[in-house]
């Protein structure tokens, strides 16, 4: 039986620095790219646009990824996404990595409640296909 | 100490600065009122929403000293509102202050409510 992996645990690195604490939710999925397909992306299955899409908590302390995103909007950086935490790839735990372009800035605020805790989703659009880091 | 302790130890530390009465982050062995006890809730941890986090549940039972009705329900009232706002501030979250009711205590009737708090940890 193949071993499953669960969200307890990620490794979501942006610029070098780590921020898979603060996230709530994160995907790294495709789409269809949207410009003219050649020869080659149909005998590939077509041409795709890889994205992060990611929940996190809206905090504005200076180190939280929420105020990340505010301050480098439109830049393109280096990630490495470890869905298993782990800190060395192997083949049955890979790291992906590549490059990615810093969402919009982001949402701040919610609705009212002394409980109520704020959040916020960004896409990221991969500059290309992630690599698939084993070793 | 572990987060889960630090966190009991953070609150009963909190509510007693708030309130002036003696809090405990354990059941004492012999109770005397006024005081405020932080005991585990149910569920006591469960999972976060967060990757790597859990939240952890507490009861605070305010326990009023021995007064006249009329000044045990004041002072509960007084001492509720400066427990939940301490804990609200200190980013606590309150889930829920029970209907008061008579603690029996050393076979005396002492006036109390609970108050239910949540936080997040990370173990």
């Amino acid at each position: 039986m193949s071993t499953r992996i669960k969200g307890a645990q990620l490794a979501l690195e942006f610029g070098g620095t780590d921020y898979w604490a603060d996230a709530t939710s994160v995907v790294l999925d495709n789409e269809d790219a949207g410009a003219a397909t050649t020869f080659e992306d149909a005998s590939l299955g077509g041409a795709r646009k890889f994205f992060f899409t990611i929940s996190a908590i809206q905090s504005t302390t200076a180190s939280s990824f929420w105020n990340y995103v505010w301050a480098n909007t439109g830049e393109v950086v280096t990630y490495t996404y470890a869905p298993w935490g782990n800190v060395t790839p192997t083949a049955d735990q890979p790291h992906f990595t590549g490059s990615v372009k810093i969402g919009a800035k982001p949402a701040i605020g919610g609705d009212a409640g002394v409980n109520n805790e704020f959040t916020f989703t960004t896409r990221f659009d991969c500059e290309e296909v992630p690599t698939l880091e084993v070793a | 100490m572990s987060a889960i302790g630090v966190a009991r130890a953070d609150i009963a530390a909190l509510v007693e600065e708030a309130t002036s009465v003696k809090g405990f982050a354990y059941l004492p062995e012999r109770l005397v009122p006024p005081c405020a006890v932080v005991m585990p809730g149910a569920t006591y941890i469960e999972s976060g929403d967060t990757f790597g986090s859990f939240t952890a549940r507490y009861t605070v039972d305010l326990v009023m000293g021995n007064a006249a009705n009329s000044v045990s329900s004041s002072g509960l009232d007084d001492q509720l509102e400066n427990a939940i706002i301490a804990l609200v501030n200190e980013g606590y979250s309150i889930e829920q202050v029970s209907q008061p009711y008579a603690m029996e205590v050393n076979n005396a009737a002492y006036l109390s409510a609970t108050i239910q708090v949540t936080t997040k940890i990370r173990p």
